[in-house]
């Protein structure tokens, strides 16, 4: 089948987006330059923007057609457009991670168990009902984020997942705070962390199981909450069903799926997840010079400050003469957004965006600016956005080995005709 | 108030379609049962193509240790070279590419055609419990799972003999198994007789 190039103006978009459920073409619609590579999509299959980045389009259990990643164990990536559907992510299309293929696919509801021990004074094992019945419900809007989002467009090639910008998500989370959990315990004096296990496994040998630990007064926080609803219904399977972590704020390898153990520690917990991977050198831009490794490395944390423009991609046609509003998202380790600057002339000058609804400072921003091109041909859009601590975005890309925390200025080819 | 399902939730995964590329090269098939055993081939075909040989020595080494792979270290080198040769920086086309087209062994079990192979080595050599025990589900079907499948079927050795030589996914779950092309007929037989009688 000959690939169909389509151009659209972003008119057409917002008229596709109604259709994209029965398309097709599947969650990615097709459009493209000529001149520009874009996402273009054929039904079935996209080509992410890098090399080597023809990705199949396959709809798992519970999701709608996502980039696929890998098969074994299922690693899913949302297509950007989504992200321009609304600024919360819909479960269907929420991306997926996994670290080993020992993954769970039945969970019995009834029987399932949380665990709660090590440096405690009573041990816990809790149901479902039981963490239901610990407190209110709590509800938070938070950014679940990969590491290793955007590891595709570094430049040099950094290895690992090559994930475009899908592997992010905005949801309702709905639980209980974990800070309940350990009162319920009783945490126990010269207490130093909480580690985190699911029921996810390694498949064969004695590879190390996927564990994350928090500081122990992180984990009492209030906002660390054990989580059994996204977006008002249970957890998709593949996004943890029936309980996960959530760490607002925090890259989301901390956000433990299927959670099965919490252990109170009363030493720094040392296991591979936390002192060997998942490390980000100890500067202030977690980064390095290109192809170096760091010196010294911590544990990855905090969210950086990102922003995107959401409503038109690489290649998109826009109407000379007539105002354009485009349309993004901006979103940082939950400090908050401040500002968020637009440029349609590739940096010479910059206006301030609108911001959209504050749905909390661990969401999605929207935002919105206006332009008007005032003569035909290529202009390139950017954004950055700076948080209420005054972090901001570096206008080249940084860099370290394992391709973590990409925040560079996003930049948008579109073309006035 | 009826009483609730068995599992609250249950999912099926699509099957599995990605596939090493075929290749003369001895990592071809060290790469088919050391690497799937624990994870889809797209780990290995995303990567970027300018990925150099020092890059897959160190993965294929770091899936060992700490990772946990239990293949011989004697494996690596061949692993290496495939993989650099056929998804990394040495790719070119002058690397001779296997024909994919398995032809199934259609050969009718003779008694004591297999006597002179030695099976054990056969499973030691090709690792086969990697993926598979006697008793009980690893990667692939427990041999008693299999026995009991093919219960009563008369042309079950050949059946099965052919299974292990074209690999292929679907009757078991959506894990694929790798072909075991280089096994000759008998070897094929072999194996399957051992399998079928436990």
């Amino acid at each position: 089948m000959a690939k169909t190039s389509l151009v659209l103006t972003a008119e057409a978009l917002r008229r596709r987006s109604f259709l994209r459920q029965a398309s097709t073409l599947g969650a990615a619609t097709a459009f493209g330059s000529p001149v520009l590579s874009a996402l273009a999509a054929e039904a079935g299959h996209v080509t992410l923007p890098f090399e080597n980045g023809e990705r199949e389009l396959v709809a798992y259990p519970q999701k709608r057609p996502l980039i696929l990643l890998t098969a074994r164990p299922p690693q899913l990536e949302t297509p950007f457009s989504v992200f321009n559907e609304s600024v919360i992510t819909p479960n269907d299309a929420f991306f997926v991670r996994y670290h080993w293929s020992g993954i769970p696919t039945a969970v019995d509801a009834q029987t399932y168990r949380l665990k709660v021990g090590g440096n405690v004074n009573t041990p816990l094992e809790l149901s479902l009902a039981d963490l239901k019945q610990m407190a209110d419900a709590t509800e938070l809007v938070a950014v679940n984020q990969c590491s290793g989002n955007s590891r595709g467009h570094l430049s040099p090639r950094a290895n690992g997942g090559q994930l475009s910008n899908g592997a992010m998500g905005n949801a309702r989370w709905t639980g209980v705070p974990l800070r309940k959990v350990l009162e319920k315990a009783g945490v126990k004096a010269g207490s130093v962390q909480v580690s985190f296990n699911g029921l996810d496994t390694p498949p064969v040998g004695d590879g190390p199981d996927f564990m994350k630990a928090l500081n122990i007064d992180h984990a009492l926080d209030g906002e660390v909450m054990l989580a059994w609803q996204m977006n008002g219904a249970d957890l998709p399977m593949l996004n943890g069903y029936p309980l996960r972590l959530v760490v607002p704020g925090y890259y989301g390898t901390y956000w433990v799926k299927h959670l099965s153990d919490i252990t109170v520690t009363d030493k720094v917990f040392d296991g591979f997840w936390m002192s060997t991977a998942y490390r980000i050198p100890d500067n202030q831009c977690a980064c390095t010079e290109p192809g170096k490794a760091p010196t010294k490395t911590v544990p990855i944390n905090r969210l950086n400050v990102r922003s995107f423009v959401t409503s038109l991609t690489d290649g998109m046609h826009v109407k000379v003469g007539r105002q354009t509003v485009v349309r993004g998202i901006a979103f940082d380790g939950g400090y908050g957004v401040n500002e968020v600057a637009f440029s349609s002339d590739g940096g010479k000058n910059w206006q301030a965006a609108q911001l959209g609804k504050d749905l909390g400072r661990y969401s999605f921003r929207e935002w919105s600016a206006a332009f008007t091109p005032k003569q035909k041909g290529n202009h390139e859009l950017l954004v950055r956005a700076v948080n209420r601590i005054g972090q901001g975005q570096p206008a080249s890309a940084l860099w370290n080995p394992a391709g973590y925390m990409r925040n560079v200025v996003e930049s948008t080819r579109v073309v006035a005709v | 108030m009826p009483a609730a399902p068995a599992f609250a939730l249950d999912i099926q995964l699509p099957p599995e379609t990605a596939v090493f590329k075929p290749s003369q090269l001895p990592g071809y098939a060290l790469a088919q049962r050391n690497c799937m055993t624990c994870h889809s081939v797209h780990y290995i075909q995303s990567q970027p193509t300018t990925s150099p040989r020092g890059y897959w020595d160190a993965t294929v080494r770091k899936m060992k240790k700490p990772f946990g792979a239990q293949f011989s270290d004697a494996d690596i080198p061949d692993m290496v070279d495939y993989l650099v040769k056929t998804y990394g920086a040495e790719r070119s086309n002058a690397v001779p590419i296997a024909n994919a087209a398995i032809k199934p062994a259609a050969v009718a079990p003779k008694a004591g055609a297999t006597a002179a192979i030695d099976t054990k080595a056969l499973l030691a050599a090709n690792a086969c419990m990697g993926c598979h025990s006697i008793d009980k589900k690893v990667v692939g079907p427990a041999f008693k799972e299999v026995v009991a499948k093919y219960k009563g079927k008369a042309d079950a050795v050949s059946l099965v003999a052919r299974n292990i030589r074209a690999g292929g996914a679907g009757k078991w779950g959506p894990v694929p198994m790798p072909a075991f092309s280089q096994l000759s007929e008998g070897e094929a037989m072999a194996l399957a007789h051992y399998v079928l009688a436990q």
